[in-house]
């Protein structure tokens, strides 16, 4: 086969793989790896990268033996900050398409002979073998970073290289700087548990502040991209952010509220975003709205402590707080509504009725975790304790009835049904020792 | 706590029955018979596969916030001594049916009542027509009669009375081996019916779940992919034997009238033979819902999830598999040493509304 009929060959194959771009997301997993394989060696080819980009979740998934290539090395100090977007998050996060625009620029401007050197040293490493791909990444990285040093010697030079991504400055930077402490970076990933870390201990604090500050040297850039690294694997970022920034990390006075303040924007990013998901989330659905203002507040109670002292960012906080204080309203309001409606019915009512009646009360009781953080508590309990005394007051007549004091006797199977739908939303609204004195009591009255 | 170096069991019994509780800690807790105790709870342990606190049942609601439910489940069980994976059933499905685990549960207990009676009669009438059949009656007349009506009746009673002639034993006993046959094999279904059934179908839904957590021990990054694995394993040896069980079961069952004419020794078999099925596949349609409640949570629950299944995994027993006794020690022996947390959530003795209606909501789907 000549060059041409091998350049016909792959755009043919393109081709194909373009018109197969939705089934791909339903293929065989083994079909997939084939696929994965092949996208990855002409991964250079126009719209490759599109559906690459396209398949990524399942690709992340699977993670499929992928043929290693620089490309691929240069991007792992990067990887964890990745985001789909394609304008400037703000917050410290890569859009995808921006290393690869970088990458393009490193090959085209730097030493091709380099280049060429390290190709042939990772092409006789294997697909799995790890630490040879490393050797050879410690070797890419210094260069690549030389590279884009050169380039950000001159910022309008740099500008003219992001051509429509020229407000993608501040990200080339941060590049840059993950570059250059790559390896760092490389140990800080191989000391850190998995993706989404809960929570880190004293020791592996310890080792953390270590790794950055021999990494960054006191450098406000390198500082801030690696805290950054580790914060976005965090579960409760703003806590991490509050510790890791309160341990020595070799920063000077002035740059140590600078790198901090930079940080906190991805907490805003993060917050922001629970805000417009329980804006959307739909009125009805009590349990999901008591679920998002949860999350909410959670995260502004901790933003709050983390950013204490950044005026903007406590005043953006505090709008926040007061959506979640108004769902919670709205959830108290609607719930106490639907309940004495159900009250009212008693056990009779239809299936989709007694669930609807049971997520109301689920949605206040979720309510009651974090109503004191939003001064809401009161409202909340007083709701419960409403449903638990009316359920009460109708338990005590049922007795009473059984008794043969008062209303006429119910049959037995319609006492007994009475009586469960008392015990239940008692536990629900209350607590299962309540609940289950009613039982007791209406075991021993009806017999 | 027993701090045996390998805990597995010797029996089924041993292992004890599935209680289907909804307080986390109780979850899958297992009752057996106790010569001392009458009863006694089998609580997995919260370290993993290490096995059990055995805790008297006069003690078990002391022990932890028990819901409502539970509490009259725990009674339930004492008064029935539900020590068997159907005893236990019926008497899930009596607490149930109060709506004390919610409507939802309720409701299912209710269908899935009808649908064991439904199984029931249908396996009675198929039973009787693969009688017949066996005993060189057509039944291709009976086909074609409805099996409710009076008709049915009249010609059923006049050839099982030729049948029982033949046997050489009573009519009554025929109608009585037929009934105890319909009840044990209707949780299976009727092999030479082609007749499907709650048992069969279970094979299924533990086959895709062998399948989709050996696929999440393939992608995950953590120290829980391991554990996955190992439940995937479970998971197959259980389907492994399952199969091996069922065809043992069809075979012995295979010709109806000798099953009805040898009584005194086909019927016991038969009757053990589908038992070992119920208590194999105990506990797994809890364990296969609870995984499949977890697919679209993110991956910090899902792992979590993971911890709390290995808790409560049902590990075939020492004596009940076939392979040879160090090689199911071998399987287990991995993950002895490496102490598995369940979520704190699920170790709690404090009543939490919001996981107890999770687990309800399993309990549900698993009845469903």
């Amino acid at each position: 086969m000549n060059d041409l009929d091998k350049t016909v060959g792959i755009n043919q194959t393109v081709a194909a793989v373009l018109d197969l771009e939705r089934p791909l997301e339903h293929i065989s997993e083994a079909k997939f790896r084939e696929v994965a394989k092949l996208l990855e060696e002409v991964h250079e080819q126009p719209g490759v990268q599109q559906i690459l980009d396209h398949v990524r979740p399942r690709l992340a998934k699977l993670r499929p033996g992928r043929k290693p290539n620089l490309q691929r090395l240069f991007y792992l100090p990067l990887e964890d900050l990745l985001v789909g977007d394609t304008t400037s998050p703000d917050n410290g996060l890569l859009p995808r398409h921006l290393p690869a625009l970088v990458w393009r620029y490193v090959v085209k401007t730097g030493d091709a002979s380099m280049r060429k050197q390290l190709e042939d040293a990772l092409r006789r490493v294997k697909a799995g073998d790890h630490e040879g791909q490393v050797v050879i990444a410690k070797r890419l990285w210094p260069w690549a970073a030389a590279v884009l040093a050169s380039l950000l010697a001159d910022p309008a030079g740099a500008r003219a290289m992001l051509g429509a991504a020229a407000g993608l400055l501040d990200e080339l930077l941060e590049i840059s700087a993950l570059l250059h402490v790559a390896e760092a970076v490389d140990k800080l990933k191989a000391d850190l548990p998995p993706r989404p870390i809960r929570g880190l201990g004293d020791e592996q604090m310890g080792l953390i502040r270590r790794i950055i500050a021999d990494g960054a040297a006191g450098d406000a850039q390198k500082t801030y991209v690696m805290v950054l690294l580790v914060m976005v694997r965090m579960a409760k970022r703003a806590s991490f952010l509050e510790s890791i920034m309160g341990m020595t990390l070799g920063l000077s006075g002035a740059d140590k509220p600078a790198v901090y303040s930079r940080l906190s924007r991805l907490l805003m990013t993060e917050i922001n975003d629970q805000a417009e998901q329980l804006i959307a989330t739909d009125r009805e659905n009590l349990v999901g709205l008591a679920d998002g203002a949860r999350t909410l507040v959670n995260g502004v109670v901790a933003a709050e402590k983390a950013l204490k002292n950044d005026p903007k960012a406590r005043r953006q906080l505090s709008e926040m707080r007061k959506t979640a204080e108004k769902t919670v309203t709205q959830v108290v309001g609607t719930a106490q509504g639907t309940v004495a409606a159900a009250i009212a019915i008693g056990p009779g009512a239809p299936l989709d009725s007694l669930i609807k009646t049971e997520n109301s009360i689920l949605a206040l009781r979720k309510c009651q975790t974090f109503a004191s953080q939003i001064g809401l508590d009161r409202a909340v309990t007083g709701a419960l304790g409403g449903i638990v005394g009316e359920v009460r007051q109708k338990a005590d007549k049922l007795f009473a009835a059984v008794g043969g004091k008062g209303a006429p006797v119910p049959a037995r199977q319609e006492a007994e049904q009475q009586m469960y739908w008392a015990v239940r939303m008692t536990e629900l609204a209350g607590n299962p020792d309540d609940a289950d004195k009613i039982r007791r009591e209406g075991l021993r009255a009806i017999g | 706590m027993k701090q045996n170096t390998l805990y597995l069991p010797s029996t089924f019994e041993e292992r004890g029955t599935a209680a289907p509780f909804t307080t986390p800690m109780f979850i899958l807790s297992r009752v057996r018979p106790d010569e001392r105790q009458g009863l006694v709870l089998l609580l997995p342990s919260f370290g993993g596969t290490e096995g059990s606190y055995v805790v008297p049942w006069s003690a078990v609601q002391e022990i932890g916030g028990m819901s409502t439910h539970d509490r009259a489940l725990h009674e339930e069980i004492l008064a029935t001594k539900a020590t068997s994976p159907d005893q236990m059933r019926a008497a899930a499905f009596k607490v149930a049916l109060t709506g004390l685990a919610g409507p939802a549960a309720a409701e299912a207990a209710r269908k899935a009542m009808d649908e064991d009676q439904k199984k029931v009669d249908e396996t009675h009438i198929l039973l009787i027509l693969a009688l017949l059949t066996s005993s060189g009656m057509t039944s291709q007349e009976l086909m074609q009669t409805n099996p409710e009506s009076d008709e049915w009746r009249v010609k059923t009673k006049a050839m099982l009375a030729k049948a029982a002639e033949d046997y050489g034993i009573d009519t009554d006993q025929i109608y009585y081996r037929i009934g105890e046959l319909s009840r044990m094999l209707a949780p299976v279904g009727l092999a030479i019916s082609r007749q499907e059934a709650r048992l069969r179908q279970m094979l299924q839904g533990l086959g895709e779940f062998r399948q989709s957590i050996a696929e999440w021990a393939e992608q995950d990054l953590s120290e829980m992919a391991d554990f996955a694995g190992f439940a995937a394993g479970a998971a197959d040896l259980t389907l492994d034997m399952a199969g091996k069980m069922f065809r043992k079961l069809d075979a012995a069952v295979n010709d109806i009238g000798a099953v009805v004419r040898d009584w005194p020794t086909q019927g016991p078999l038969a009757n053990h033979l589908a038992s070992r099925l119920s208590w194999l596949l105990d506990g797994w349609e809890f364990i296969i819902e609870l995984w499949l409640s977890l697919a679209d949570e993110p991956v910090d629950a899902q792992r979590d999830g993971v911890a709390n299944l290995m808790r409560i995994l049902p590990l075939i027993p020492r004596n009940e598999s076939e392979e040879d006794g160090d090689d199911v020690a071998k399987r287990h022996e991995a993950f002895q040493r490496r102490r598995l947390q369940a979520h704190v959530d699920w170790r709690t003795g404090k009543y939490d509304v919001e996981l107890v209606s999770r687990i309800e909501q399993i309990k549900a789907k698993a009845t469903e």
